[in-house]
């Protein structure tokens, strides 16, 4: 089963399938017994009688509890089963399953890293309220189209709480030592996802990082491997 | 009517009413719930159902127990009246 609406019909279906009915049905049943026996004066099998109706009740609950998961279930299928919702799912997944980032500390990293190791530059803001490496400097106004909340829509999006321009700078100079660049274009790759691919809707590891004679830069979420 | 027509008019009543064949229909049910969820590759419910199979055997079996037993009622209460 690969795709998307096929998992929930099956979802559905076993939805549809759950027994509470016929349980319900047979404790109903199990009590006309019980005043039956008690009118005839027969105790002898209460005993079975009262495990029915305890089964019964415990089928019944686990009916209910099925069914509370399995509406849960559907619910996030039917958003994943859209690639814009499957983004924002993913996004929300990914900041729900792991701590807040914590606040980029200039001089150390924080969050995804560049794949492959090496030594980072130091960090720092410039007069133009820039980060910079002294090779680079991040270009804020670029940069601003690909972060969380932008209004531009079909942007790839960092994840919320990254330092975008840390990564970007991280990738420029990855691409310097290992000779990425292709013109103004390096793609580079860290250990970690940095964001979601805007045409594919998935979570990528991928950075694109692009550069200006001026040497100022942004990076993006590229597609992913 | 005596008091042993009664009897045995609630025993049989009783066996009638027995839920058999719901307990039944709830066993199948939860199975086929199970392959659903199997073919949609979900297993976080597969502990909850096998214990509601479970449950619903246990109840099954209680039910044929309990069949068993009137069964008897009944043929030993017509012996009384017809002795």
């Amino acid at each position: 089963m690969s795709s998307y609406a096929e998992v929930a019909a099956a979802l559905t279906a076993a939805r549809g399938a759950l027994p509470d009915s016929a349980a319900d049905r047979a404790r109903d049943a199990v009590e006309s017994v019980a005043a039956l026996l008690a009118e005839a004066g027969s105790r002898a099998h209460s005993a079975f009688v009262a495990a029915v109706d305890d089964r019964m009740s415990s089928v019944l609950e686990v009916c209910a509890e099925v069914r509370c998961g399995l509406e849960g279930d559907l619910a996030e299928v039917e958003e994943l089963r859209s690639p814009q919702w499957r983004a924002t799912a993913l996004k929300e997944k990914w900041i729900a399953e792991r701590d807040r980032p914590p606040s980029p500390v200039f001089g150390r990293r924080v969050g995804p890293q560049v794949k492959e190791p090496f030594t980072a530059r130091t960090l720092w803001v410039d007069k133009h309220k820039q980060t910079a490496d002294g090779h680079y400097r991040a270009n804020n106004a670029a940069q601003a189209a690909h972060l969380d909340g932008t209004d531009e829509e079909g942007k790839s999006v960092f994840l919320p709480g990254l330092d975008a321009n840390r990564i970007a700078l991280d990738a420029a100079q990855r691409a310097d030592e290992a000779g990425l660049w292709a013109e103004t274009k390096a793609v580079v790759e860290f250990d970690s996802v940095v964001g979601v691919h805007a045409k594919t809707g998935r979570p990528t590891t991928i950075v694109n990082v692009y550069r200006r004679e001026t040497k100022t830069i942004h990076a993006c979420p590229g597609s992913p491997k | 009517m005596s008091g042993y027509d009664q009897a045995v008019q609630n025993l049989s009543a009783a066996r009638e009413a027995l839920p058999g064949a719901l307990v039944q229909e709830v066993l199948s049910a939860l199975r086929t719930v199970a392959g659903h969820l199997a073919a949609a590759g979900v297993v976080r419910y597969d502990g909850l159902l096998s214990q509601a199979d479970s449950d619903a055997g246990t109840a099954l079996s209680a039910c044929e127990e309990i069949a068993r037993g009137l069964d008897e009622d009944i043929a030993r209460t017509q012996q009384l009246m017809s002795g």
